[in-house]
C-alpha cells in the first residue's frame, strides 16, 4: 500500500518536473532563481514596503531614488533619481528624476509620484520609520525639491535610499496605507509579482523595465523551517541562494557541488553592557575599568575558531566597520583593532588600579563583592552560546566570573530594551549608507536611550556622553564627503574606546551561499556592487538584476 | 435529564475557563510585540533607526492600555462577534484569516494520521489480544518502545535517511511549490507525496499506545461471560472477535480518541517544525515567539474548542455505540 | 495482611527482568557516569572527532566529550522525570482520590477542575509558568513543575473512578462508619488498593516527562540552562549534527530516552497485570484436551450424553485436579441434576463437556460421547458446528452472559445466521419472536439492550436463545441463583414445561440440592471434583447414602416445611 502511494507520488513529481522543464523553453539553462530568505512558516500576503511584515517589494517592485551600497564606500547608484544636490546649509535637497520610466500598469512615472510618496510618509506616523520631517514639492515632471526644517545631510540616505516610491494613481485612494497589504503591487522595479502561494511566491521579470528586462526571468521565494532545513535544501540543490550558516563553510565547493560562498563582515558582535549607573544600571559592569578588563582578557582567536568557524574578522574599538571604513579609523585610538589574543597582565592591572583585589578563589572583588557577571543570550543562538562558554573560561584567567544565561528571545529582547541586564551578547548594526555616523547615532546617542526600566531603542547600553552627542550634532550638519567630518569621527572613537559601553568582540561575517553553476553575476570581494545577503533589501534586487542564467 | 444538564454545565464551565485563561495567559508573557518585531526586522537587515520603533508603536496601537477589566469585557464581546483581532506577526492580516489558511493542512495531515494510527492500533490491538500467546505478542513491546522514542528525533533521523540520503521523499513543505494549490490531480498527488513521511512518523510513534490499550481491553473482554456465551453458541471466531470482544473492548479507546483529536492541533507543532509543514502548529510557535497575543488567543481558542467539540461529539456518539450511557442518568 | 501486600508485587517475568535491567543500567549511568567522565563543558580544539580512542563516543563540534555530556544529560533528564513523576502523582492523588473520597461539592469541583485541565492545551501554560520564574532559577525545577501541572489530569480521572468504586466496598464503609479519621481511611484502606495504579501512573508520568522535556527543548522552550537529553539533542540539531553526518552526536541521547522509555513500558506491563489480573490469564491454546484415547463405550440404550471417567486438571504451578473420574449418563428428555457447593468442580465439568474450559484447565483423560460421537475428538470446526445445535447452555448470571452493547435481537439472530445460513431474514425474525414467546417474553423487546431488561427477563432471554436450534441437550449452570424466589419459581416452572413440550434433556447445575430433588429425574452430588453419589431423585431424598449428601440435605430448609432444618 505504502509502496504504491510512493510510486504514485514519485510519478507525480516526475511528471511535474518534466512539465516544468518543458515550459522552460527547451534549453538547459534555468531562468528561475530559488531563494530562501529565512522565512519560517507560511508567507502572509503583504507587498507593502512600508509595512513591518512586508514579504518582498523593496527594490524589486518598488524602487528607491538611489541605491546606497553599505558593503563598499561607493557613490549612490542612480535609480529613479539621476542626480541630487544639497543647498549649502543642508536644508534643501534637489532631486532630478529619470524621465522615461513607466509603472508596471503602463502609467507614466512623474515627480508627482515622488511627492505623493514623501507626503504620505510625512503624514502617517505609522509609516514614518525615519522621522522624516521634510516638505516635498515638484518643480516640474522630473524635478523635486525637499525642504527640511534644520540641516539634514544625514537624512539624505534615508530619503533617497529608503523611500520606496509608490504609484500615486493607485495609492491616493488607499485610506490607511499603514494597514494596506498591496496584494497586486504596481511598481517601477525590474520585477513584478507573478503568483503568490502561502508556501512560496514568484516574481517575474518586468519586460518594460526602464533599465531593460532582466536576464533573470523568475525568482521563487521559499519558506522553510530554519537553518537546518535550509542546509538540507542546499544539499538537495533546491535552493539557489540563501544567507545563513552552513556546516563546514570553507569546503562549500566540495560539499555542495556548484555552490560558492561569500562571507562579508556586517555586524559588530559585542558584549552590550548596561553601562550607565546614572540611568539606573546596576552591576560591576557599570565601571569602565571592568569593561576594559574584559576587552583585554578576551582571546578572540580562540572564540573565532570555536564559535564562529573562523569566518569572523577583526573589529575596531571605535566601531567603524572594517574593512569598509578603513579610511575613517581614528589615528588617536590606542588599538586600531581589538587585540586578537588575551592580554591578562593589562586586564589585571586595570582591575587592580580600579580598586579590585584578588580573592582566595582567584576572583577579583571590591567592597566584599566578587566580580561576577551574568551575560544574557538567546537560547538557540548556538554560536553566541559557544562564544560565551569559551569566554567565561578565558575570563577566569583574569579573575572575572562570567555566567552565561539563556533566555527566550522575548525575554531577552525585553531585558535588553528595558536595561534589565548586566551583559548581553548581540551585534551593533549599520545604517542606510556606508557611514559609521548611523551606528553612532543609533547606539551611542543620548537621544536614542532611556532610563533603565523604560524601553530604549536602540541605545540599549544607556551610554550618554556629551562629547559624542556634540560630535554627532556637528556631523549632522556636515555633508558626507566633507573632510571636516573626520575630526568628529576621531572624537567619538576615542570616547568609545575609553568607556566601552559595548565591548567589541569581533566583526560578524554574514555567510551567503549561492549557485554559481546555474547563475553568473554574483557579487565578489572585488566587485561588491551590493551587500550579498538575500534578506538585505534593496541590495538583493541589485543582485537579481545582475544575475544571468549560465549558458545563455 | 440531569445527566445532560450536568454535561452542558461542564462544557460551559470548561469553555469559560479556557476562554478566560486564554485572555490571561498572553498578558503574562514577557516582552512587547513591538520590540520583538523590531528585533526581527533588525535580524533581517531592516533599519535600526530610533524613529522606526515609534512608527510601529503607532501602527500596532500598543501605546496606552485600558484597564484589565475593560479589556476582558471587550475581549469577550469580540469573541461573541467572532472577531479574533489582527495578528501582529502577520500584520495586518486578521487572525481568523491566518488560522483559516493553516488549519486545513493540520487537520488533513495530523488529523488523518491520528485517525490512521488509531484505526491501525485498535485493529492490531484487537488481533494481538485475540491471538494471545503467539508471536504477535512481541508487537506490543516493539510498538511501545517506538512510542517512547522522542518524536522529533525519529522524524529527523528518518528525514536524514529517507529524504536526504535515499531521496525517496521530499525534504519539506506541504506540496511542490511549482504547482498551484487546488483540486487538480497533480496538486493533490504532490500534497499526498509530501504528506507521506510526516504521516508515517506520526503513525509510527503513536500507534503503540492505541495498540497496547486495545490489546489489554481485548484480553479483559475475552474473559467476559458474553464471550464465553458466544463460544458456546458455536459462532465463528472472527465473529466472536469482532462483534463480541472487540466491540466491547474498543469503548475506552474511543473515549481516548476524542481527547487525542483535540490535541492534534497543539501536538502538531513539532511535526510541522521538522517538515516545514504549513499548519496551525507552526503558526502557534510563530505567535509565541513574536508575542502575537491575538494570534495566540485565536489558536488557543481553536484548540480548546476542538477539544471540547471532540469530547462533546464523543459523548453523543458514545450513546450510540454503548446504549448503557444513554440511560445512565445519575452516574457521571 | 501479608497476602494482601503480596498481591501488589509484580509477578517475575522475562519482560519485567529485562525492563528493570535496562532502566537500572540507565539510572546507574546517570548516577555514576558524571563522576567518572569529567567536565562535559570543557572545550577542545578537536571538534567532531568520531567515536574511539580517548573519546569513546566522540566529540561535539566544539570538542566537548559526548560521553561526559551524555552522562550529565542523563542525570538531568532522570531528575526531571523523577520530579515530574512525584509531583504529578501527588497532584493526581489529591484531585483524584481526596475528591472522590470526600464526595459532594468537593468531588464535583475537583472533577470539573481535572476535566478542564485535561482540555486546556499544555504548551501555552508551559510558556507562561516558565515566564514567571526568574531566569537564574529557571531550569530543571521550573520545567518539572510546568510538566507536572500540565500532566496530572488524566491520571486523576482514573484514580477518581477507582476511588469511587473502592469507597463503596464493605471494609471501607465499615471503617467510615466506625468513625475512623478521613486521612486514616484514605491511607490505610484506600491507598494500598490504589498502589498498583499509582505506580503505573508514576512510571507513565516519568516517561512522558522525559519525552515532553525533549520536545520542549527541541522547540527551544526547554530547560535551556540545565543539561538534559533534550537540550543535548537541541544543541546537536543546532550544530548541524545530522547535516554533518555526526551521528554519534545526535543518536545517543535519543537512544537513551527510547531505551529508558521502552524499559519502563516493560515494567508497566507487569504492573498492569496486577491492576487487571485478567491480563495474567493464559491464552486459549489450540489443544484443550490431552492424552485422550477415543473410547466410545457402548452407551446405555436411551443415552444422549455419556461422560466416562472424565478428568480435568488446572495445570498451574501446583496442579489442581478439579474433576476426578466423573462418569455420568444423560438420557433423552431427562433432567439430570448436578449438585455441590461452589468450587466443587461442577461448572468445570459442565464446561469440559462442551470443551469450553479455559486454560490452564485441561482434560487429561476420559471421554464425552454425544449421540455416539466423541466430543473430545472433534476438530475445531466440527466442534463449532456441534455447539448450540446439539447442546446449548444457559449460564449463571445472565447480565454478563449477554453482550451489553448490542440489542438482544442481534444476539439471537447471530445463532441463526451462523448455524442456519440459508434462513431468510424474515424467517429469522419470526423464529426469534417465537422462542421469546415460548419463554414468556414480549417479542417487542427484541430491540432492547440487556441492561433494559430485568434479571428474570434476561434469564428468560438466555433460555430462549438456548432453545433457538431445538438442541437435544441444554446445560443450565445455576440459571436462577441470582434471582428472587418468586422469579426463580416462575422460571423453573417454565423450564419444566418447555422440557415436557420440546423433549430436550437438561443438565441442571446448582448448589441447591432440595431444588434438584423437586426438579430432576436423576441427581449427581459432587464434592472436591468427585461424584460422591449418583442416584434417582427419589432415592437420594429417601435414602441418601453418602454423609455429604445428608449434610447437604440438612443444610437447607426442608421441602416438607420443617423450618428447623436450616438451623441445625
Amino acid at each position: 500500500m505504502l509502496k504504491q502511494l510512493c510510486a504514485v507520488g514519485l510519478a507525480v513529481v516526475v511528471a511535474a518536473t518534466a512539465a516544468c522543464s518543458g515550459s522552460g523553453g527547451g534549453g538547459k539553462a534555468r531562468d528561475t532563481l530559488v531563494v530562501y530568505t529565512g522565512q519560517a512558516g507560511d508567507f502572509q500576503l503583504n507587498f507593502n514596503p512600508y509595512s513591518p511584515t512586508f514579504i518582498e517589494g523593496m527594490g524589486t517592485i518598488n524602487e528607491p531614488l538611489f541605491f546606497f551600497n553599505i558593503a563598499a564606500d561607493q557613490p549612490p547608484k542612480p535609480m529613479l533619481g539621476t542626480a541630487y544636490s544639497w543647498n549649502t546649509d543642508g536644508t534643501e535637497l534637489s532631486i532630478t528624476l529619470r524621465d522615461n520610466v513607466s509603472w508596471s500598469d503602463g502609467q507614466k512615472f512623474t515627480a508627482e509620484d515622488v511627492v505623493f510618496t514623501l507626503d504620505m510618509v510625512a503624514r502617517n506616523p505609522a509609516l514614518n520609520k525615519t522621522s522624516y520631517k521634510g516638505t516635498a514639492t515638484a518643480t516640474d515632471d522630473t524635478h523635486v525639491v525637499v525642504k527640511f526644517p534644520e540641516p539634514s545631510y544625514m537624512d539624505g540616505p534615508q530619503v533617497l535610499g529608503q523611500m520606496w516610491i509608490m504609484p500615486k494613481h493607485i495609492w491616493k485612494s488607499i485610506g490607511t496605507p499603514a494597514t494596506e497589504v498591496n496584494p497586486t503591487p504596481v511598481g517601477t522595479g525590474p520585477f513584478v509579482l507573478d503568483d503568490f502561494k502561502a508556501q512560496s511566491f514568484t516574481l517575474k521579470a518586468n519586460p518594460a523595465y526602464w533599465g531593460g528586462e532582466p536576464a533573470l526571468k523568475h525568482i521563487r521565494y521559499l519558506s522553510l523551517s530554519g537553518n537546518q532545513a535550509g542546509v538540507d535544501a542546499l544539499k538537495a540543490g533546491s535552493v539557489d541562494w540563501q544567507t545563513g550558516p552552513v556546516p563546514d563553510l570553507k569546503d562549500i565547493e566540495k560539499n555542495y557541488p556548484g555552490y560558492k560562498a561569500i562571507t562579508l563582515p556586517l555586524n559588530q558582535v559585542s558584549l552590550f553592557t548596561c553601562s550607565n549607573a546614572q540611568l539606573g544600571c546596576q552591576g560591576a559592569q557599570t565601571d569602565p575599568a571592568v569593561r576594559r578588563a574584559i576587552y583585554y582578557g578576551m582571546n578572540r582567536t580562540q572564540i573565532n575558531s570555536l564559535a564562529f568557524q573562523n569566518v569572523n574578522s577583526e573589529m575596531s574599538p571605535g566601531f567603524t566597520l572594517l574593512p569598509r571604513d578603513n579610511a575613517l579609523v581614528s589615528g588617536k585610538l590606542t588599538d586600531r583593532v581589538a587585540p586578537m589574543n588575551a592580554n591578562t597582565a593589562k586586564a589585571e592591572e586595570l582591575l587592580t588600579s580600579a580598586g579590585y583585589a584578588k580573592g582566595p578563589d582567584g576572583i577579583y572583588a571590591k567592597d566584599g563583592k566578587p566580580l561576577a557577571l551574568t551575560v544574557k543570550v538567546v537560547a538557540g543562538w548556538t554560536d553566541y552560546i559557544t562564544a560565551l562558554e569559551t569566554l567565561s573560561q578565558q575570563l577566569l584567567q583574569i579573575g572575572i566570573k562570567l555566567t552565561p544565561q539563556q533566555l527566550s528571545w522575548n525575554e531577552w529582547a525585553d531585558a535588553r530594551g528595558r536595561g534589565q541586564y548586566e551583559l548581553l551578547i548581540d551585534s551593533v548594526e549599520q545604517g542606510p549608507a556606508p557611514d559609521p555616523y548611523y551606528t553612532y547615532a543609533y547606539f551611542f546617542a543620548t537621544a536614542a536611550t532611556a532610563p533603565a526600566g523604560q524601553a530604549a531603542y536602540p541605545n540599549y547600553s544607556r551610554f550618554s556622553n556629551a562629547t559624542v552627542d556634540q560630535a554627532l550634532a556637528e556631523l549632522k550638519k556636515t555633508d558626507r564627503g566633507n573632510p571636516a567630518r573626520q575630526q568628529h569621527y576621531d572624537a567619538i572613537q576615542v570616547e568609545l574606546e575609553k568607556y566601552m559601553p559595548y565591548i567589541p568582540v569581533m566583526t560578524g561575517g554574514v555567510p551567503n551561499e549561492f549557485n554559481a553553476k546555474a547563475f553568473t553575476g554574483w557579487p565578489t570581494k572585488d566587485d561588491l556592487y551590493a551587500f550579498p545577503a538575500v534578506w538585505k533589501r534593496p541590495d538583493a534586487s541589485q543582485v537579481y538584476m545582475k544575475l544571468k542564467p549560465a549558458g545563455n | 435529564m440531569g445527566y445532560y444538564l450536568r454535561k452542558l454545565a461542564f462544557y460551559l464551565a470548561a469553555l469559560w475557563a479556557a476562554v478566560t485563561l486564554n485572555f490571561v495567559i498572553p498578558r503574562m508573557l514577557p516582552g512587547d510585540p513591538v520590540d520583538i518585531l523590531m528585533a526581527k526586522l533588525q535580524q533581517r537587515g531592516g533599519g535600526v533607526d530610533p524613529a522606526a520603533r515609534k512608527a510601529y508603536e503607532t501602527l500596532l496601537g500598543t501605546g496606552g492600555r485600558d484597564s484589565v477589566l475593560q479589556e476582558y469585557v471587550s475581549y469577550l464581546g469580540n469573541l461573541l462577534r467572532g472577531e479574533l483581532g489582527v495578528s501582529v506577526s502577520a500584520f495586518p492580516a486578521k487572525v481568523s484569516d491566518v488560522i483559516a489558511g493553516s488549519l486545513p493542512w493540520t487537520i488533513v495531515l495530523v488529523g488523518l494520521s491520528t485517525l490512521l494510527s488509531f484505526l491501525l492500533g485498535v485493529g492490531l490491538g484487537a488481533v494481538v489480544g485475540w491471538k494471545r500467546g503467539t508471536w504477535l505478542d512481541s508487537l506490543v513491546p516493539a510498538t511501545t518502545v517506538l512510542s517512547a522514542v522522542p518524536y522529533f528525533w525519529l522524524a529527523l533521523i528518518l528525514v536524514a535517511l529517507l529524504s536526504t540520503g535515499l531521496g525517496w521523499f521530499p525534504l519539506n513543505g506541504g506540496y511542490d511549490v511549482v504547482l498551484d494549490p487546488g483540486w487538480s490531480g497533480e496538486f493533490v498527488g504532490s500534497a499526498i507525496y509530501h504528506g507521506i513521511l510526516p504521516a508515517l512518523t506520526i503513525v509510527i510513534s503513536s500507534v503503540g499506545g492505541w495498540l497496547l490499550g486495545m490489546r489489554n481491553m481485548m484480553v479483559s473482554a475475552m474473559s467476559e461471560d458474553y464471550v464465553l456465551t458466544a463460544r458456546a453458541k458455536g459462532l465463528r471466531d472472527s465473529r466472536i472477535m469482532i462483534r463480541y470482544a472487540a466491540r466491547n473492548a474498543v469503548l475506552p479507546s474511543v473515549a481516548g480518541f476524542a481527547i487525542s483529536l483535540g490535541f492534534v492541533v497543539s501536538g502538531s507543532i513539532v511535526t510541522e517544525l521538522v517538515f516545514s509543514y504549513p499548519g496551525i502548529g507552526s503558526k502557534l510557535l510563530q505567535a509565541v515567539q513574536n508575542n502575537d497575543y491575538a494570534l495566540m488567543q485565536g489558536i488557543f481558542l481553536v484548540i480548546t474548542v476542538a477539544v471540547l467539540g471532540a469530547n462533546l461529539v464523543v459523548d453523543l456518539v458514545y450513546g450510540f455505540i454503548d446504549a448503557r450511557t444513554r440511560d445512565r442518568s445519575v452516574v457521571s | 495482611m501479608s497476602g494482601r501486600w503480596q498481591g501488589l508485587l509484580p509477578r517475575w517475568s522475562a519482560k519485567l527482568g529485562f525492563g528493570l535491567g535496562i532502566a537500572g543500567a540507565i539510572v546507574l549511568f546517570g548516577l555514576i557516569g558524571p563522576l567518572l567522565t569529567g567536565d562535559p563543558a570543557t572545550i577542545r580544539d578537536i571538534g567532531l572527532t568520531p567515536p574511539g580512542g580517548e573519546h569513546l563516543l566522540g566529540t561535539t563540534v566544539t570538542g566537548q566529550d559526548i560521553l561526559a555530556q551524555l552522562a550529565h544529560a542523563t542525570r538531568g533528564s532522570l531528575l526531571i522525570g523523577l520530579l515530574v513523576g512525584v509531583m504529578a502523582t501527588v497532584l493526581s492523588g489529591v484531585f483524584g482520590i481526596v475528591g472522590a473520597y470526600a464526595g459532594g461539592v468537593l468531588d464535583e469541583a475537583f472533577s470539573l477542575f481535572s476535566n478542564v485541565m485535561l482540555v486546556i492545551p499544555g504548551l501555552p501554560l508551559v510558556i507562561v509558568i516558565a515566564g514567571f520564574v526568574p531566569p537564574d532559577q529557571r531550569g530543571t525545577g521550573t520545567i518539572s513543575l510546568v510538566l507536572a501541572i500540565t500532566g496530572w489530569a488524566a491520571a486523576a480521572r482514573v484514580l477518581r473512578a477507582q476511588t469511587l468504586s473502592l469507597r463503596t466496598r464493605d471494609y471501607v464503609a465499615a471503617a467510615r462508619v466506625s468513625g475512623e479519621r478521613t486521612w486514616r481511611v484514605i491511607c490505610v484502606e484506600i491507598l494500598p488498593n490504589l498502589l498498583p495504579i499509582l505506580a503505573s501512573q508514576f512510571v507513565f508520568a516519568v516517561v512522558l516527562a522525559i519525552l515532553s522535556e525533549a520536545g520542549l527543548s527541541f522547540l527551544g522552550l526547554g530547560a535551556a540552562n540545565s543539561s538534559t537529553l533534550g537540550t543535548m539533542l537541541y544543541y546537536a540539531q543546532n550544530g548541524f549534527a545530522l547535516q554533518r553526518e555526526a551521528w554519534w552526536w545526535f543518536v545517543p541521547p535519543g537512544l537513551i530516552i527510547a531505551l529508558f522509555g521502552g524499559a519502563l513500558a516493560l515494567v508497566n506491563f507487569s504492573i498492569d497485570e496486577i491492576i487487571n489480573p485478567r491480563l495474567r490469564d493464559r491464552a486459549r491454546r489450540e489443544r484443550d484436551v490431552v492424552a485422550v484415547e477415543a473410547e466410545i463405550t457402548p452407551a446405555e440404550p436411551d443415552a444422549v450424553l455419556t461422560v466416562r471417567n472424565l478428568n480435568v486438571v488446572y495445570q498451574s504451578a501446583t496442579p489442581v485436579h478439579a474433576v476426578k473420574d466423573v462418569s455420568l449418563t444423560l438420557r433423552r428428555g431427562e433432567i439430570l441434576g448436578l449438585a455441590g457447593e461452589s468450587g466443587c468442580g461442577k461448572t468445570t465439568l459442565a464446561y469440559a463437556i462442551n470443551r469450553l474450559h479455559r486454560p490452564p484447565a485441561e482434560v487429561t483423560s476420559g471421554s464425552v460421547t454425544f449421540d455416539g460421537v466423541d466430543v473430545l475428538a472433534m476438530g475445531p470446526e466440527e466442534l463449532r458446528e456441534f455447539r448450540w445445535v446439539r447442546l446449548s447452555m444457559v449460564f449463571q448470571g445472565a447480565m454478563n452472559s449477554l453482550n451489553p452493547v448490542t440489542p438482544i435481537r442481534a444476539q439471537l439472530q447471530d445463532v441463526l445466521r451462523t448455524h442456519r445460513p440459508s434462513m431468510s431474514a424474515p424467517d429469522r425474525e419470526v423464529r426469534c419472536a417465537e422462542v421469546l414467546r415460548l419463554v414468556g417474553v414480549d417479542p417487542a423487546r427484541l430491540g432492547a439492550y440487556p441492561h433494559e431488561l430485568s434479571g428474570g427477563m434476561r434469564q428468560r432471554v438466555m433460555i430462549a436463545m438456548a432453545l433457538l436450534l431445538d438442541p437435544q441437550v441444554m446445560i443450565m449452570d445455576e440459571p436462577t441463583t441470582a434471582l428472587d424466589v418468586l422469579v426463580q419459581r416462575e422460571i423453573l416452572n417454565e423450564i419444566v414445561r418447555l422440557r415436557d413440550q420440546l423433549r430436550f434433556a437438561v443438565v441442571f447445575i446448582t448448589h441447591d440440592l432440595p431444588l434438584l430433588l423437586e426438579l430432576s429425574d436423576r441427581i449427581a452430588v459432587m464434592r472436591d471434583g468427585e461424584v460422591v453419589e449418583y442416584a434417582t431423585a427419589e432415592d437420594m431424598y429417601l435414602r441418601p447414602q453418602h454423609p455429604y449428601t445428608r449434610q447437604l440435605l440438612a443444610s437447607f430448609p426442608s421441602l416438607t416445611g420443617d423450618a428447623g432444618a436450616l438451623i441445625t
